[in-house]
């Protein structure tokens, strides 16, 4: 019984992966960097019109969802394969994540919008075994905008919390590797709910976000730090076009016991490169101690799809656990604007929970 | 049948090559006064900007995606590759913000911004006339 079960679980992840890249492919006639446009009015080549209803038709552009006409519900997502490898290890492939995006727009001033995530939904290891490692439905993001103008945004709801720049674009198709820089995910809770107040300022060279937390998180998530309070605030200047600097604070309670998070970030983009990298430090007020890391990743694009990648990271963990150090050297291929494979071997300097050494690659699509 | 789908691709493309050879100009509506900075029509059409400095909701407007106006406007305006646009609007889609909507010629993004007090487009500039004011001009 229990196998019939799984297997069910085996076609029914197989099928919708199937599905939704035969959809992102078979409606795709644009050419690789050709940017997909809103399904609402791209152009008759790019778009496939599905149905047509009251509300007009059902229209979708690969990368950027199904549109139901003028009602202003559009639904997207994107989906990752990756196959892992760890030194010494089996090889596993895993149907690693589903998302769906609900997005209600076509107001002046308001937008909804929510992510609605599938995880560990398969693995099948090198010697054919196939299963699930714990797949589970979670509400990754759930909110509402008021835009009052551009220097103000209210935010309410489940969001990500605004550290760094990773964990606000954490997703596959974005990153330019299949893993995931510790310091990005490790000290603090990546959902916050509760609210947010956002703006530009000064043209766009000033960023702010305010934010806090002060009810129970909607729908938690496992992680490594789940925090049932917290209150930060995010600093973004752009001192020059291309160049973006960041600064975050965060405190947050976890477990009865308050965190400080101090932060870094930059991103430097000019022409075929891109530079990205993350500071953090952060110390329990009680007896926990302190904890910090960074990254800095070098992106450099050599054919016309084609980038290659380097990362070295740090990650000292608090208490007697001992420092990490980290490489990861890559490449990803973008054969449409929608789709990325990427390969890497990542390197670290000894053996720990935290990381592994070994292979990983993964091809992920918007829909 | 095929030599007229022959004949409507030649067309079609000796009006977006003769589209292109006239200056491309940056219009709004007529009824729009205040200048717009190089700057000011990036952030706009980055979606970085929605609002005019009245509160009303900027409405841009965008050629599709293959037409030579648009990848003019985007080298000179927008200053980045097509790879770099190609990353951000996908970055905007995760948060829910998609690129600007479009229209399939200059005649119809005139038109359109010619009606809407709150549009911004971008069209050849032999095509202007009394309905839209230019605020950029490439020559």
């Amino acid at each position: 019984m229990k196998e019939t079960c799984q297997c069910v679980k085996v076609g029914s992840a197989l099928t919708i992966l199937c599905f939704l890249m035969l959809l992102g492919l078979a409606g795709s006639r644009s050419l690789a960097d050709e940017i997909p446009d809103d399904p609402a009015t791209a152009p008759s080549g790019a778009v496939s019109r599905l149905l047509d209803g009251d509300v007009g038709s059902l229209s979708y552009v690969p990368g950027r969802g199904l549109r139901f006409g003028t009602s202003g519900l559009v639904l997207g997502g994107y989906t990752s394969v990756d196959f892992t490898r760890d030194e010494g290890g089996p090889g596993h492939l895993n149907l690693e994540d589903l998302s769906l995006f609900v997005m209600l727009q076509g107001f002046e001033r308001f937008t909804f919008f929510s992510e609605l995530e599938f995880e560990d939904l398969l693995s099948i290891d090198s010697d054919g075994n196939a299963g699930s490692s714990g797949e589970r439905f979670e509400i990754e993001r759930l909110y509402a905008d008021f835009a009052y103008s551009d220097q103000l945004k209210v935010r309410v709801g489940k969001f990500l919390t605004p550290v760094g720049r990773w964990n606000v674009i954490h997703a596959q198709p974005l990153v330019w590797t299949t893993s995931r820089p510790l310091v990005t995910e490790l000290p603090f809770d990546e959902n916050t709910t509760g609210v947010s107040l956002s703006g530009e300022l000064l043209s766009g060279r000033i960023g702010y976000d305010v934010f806090g937390q002060f009810t129970n998180q909607l729908e938690p998530t496992p992680q490594f730090v789940e925090a049932d309070r917290s209150g930060g605030a995010r600093l973004t200047i752009q001192p020059r076009p291309g160049l973006s600097l960041g600064s975050t604070y965060l405190a947050f309670r976890s477990r009865d016991e308050w965190f400080h998070l101090g932060g870094l970030d930059a991103v430097w983009r000019d022409g075929p490169i891109e530079w990205m990298s993350e500071l953090s430090f952060d110390e329990g007020a009680g007896t926990s101690g302190s904890q910090w890391g960074l990254y800095s990743q070098l992106a450099v694009q050599f054919f016309s799809q084609v980038y290659g990648i380097g990362r070295y990271e740090h990650f000292a963990p608090r208490g007697a656990g001992r420092s990490l150090n980290q490489v990861v050297v890559g490449a990803a291929y973008r054969p449409a604007p929608y789709a990325t494979f990427k390969v890497e071997y990542q390197i670290v300097d000894h053996h720990s929970d935290l990381t592994e050494a070994g292979f990983r690659s993964s091809l992920a699509i918007l829909f | 049948m095929r030599f007229f789908g022959i004949f409507c691709i030649v067309a079609i493309l000796c009006c977006d090559l003769a589209a292109a050879e006239s200056p491309l100009v940056v219009i709004v509506h007529r009824s729009r006064h205040s200048p717009i900075s190089v700057e000011e029509v990036a952030r706009i059409f980055l979606k970085k900007q929605r609002y005019w400095k009245d509160g009303a909701p900027v409405v841009p407007i965008n050629r599709e995606a293959r037409s030579a106006s648009r990848r003019v406007f985007e080298q000179y305006f927008l200053v980045r590759v097509r790879s770099d646009l190609v990353a951000y609007w996908n970055e905007q889609y995760f948060h829910g913000v998609f690129p600007p909507a479009t229209l399939e010629s200059d005649e119809a993004v005139k038109r359109y911004v010619g009606a809407d007090s709150n549009a911004i487009g971008y069209i050849a500039a032999d095509l202007v006339d009394d309905s839209v004011r230019v605020v950029h001009r490439l020559d």
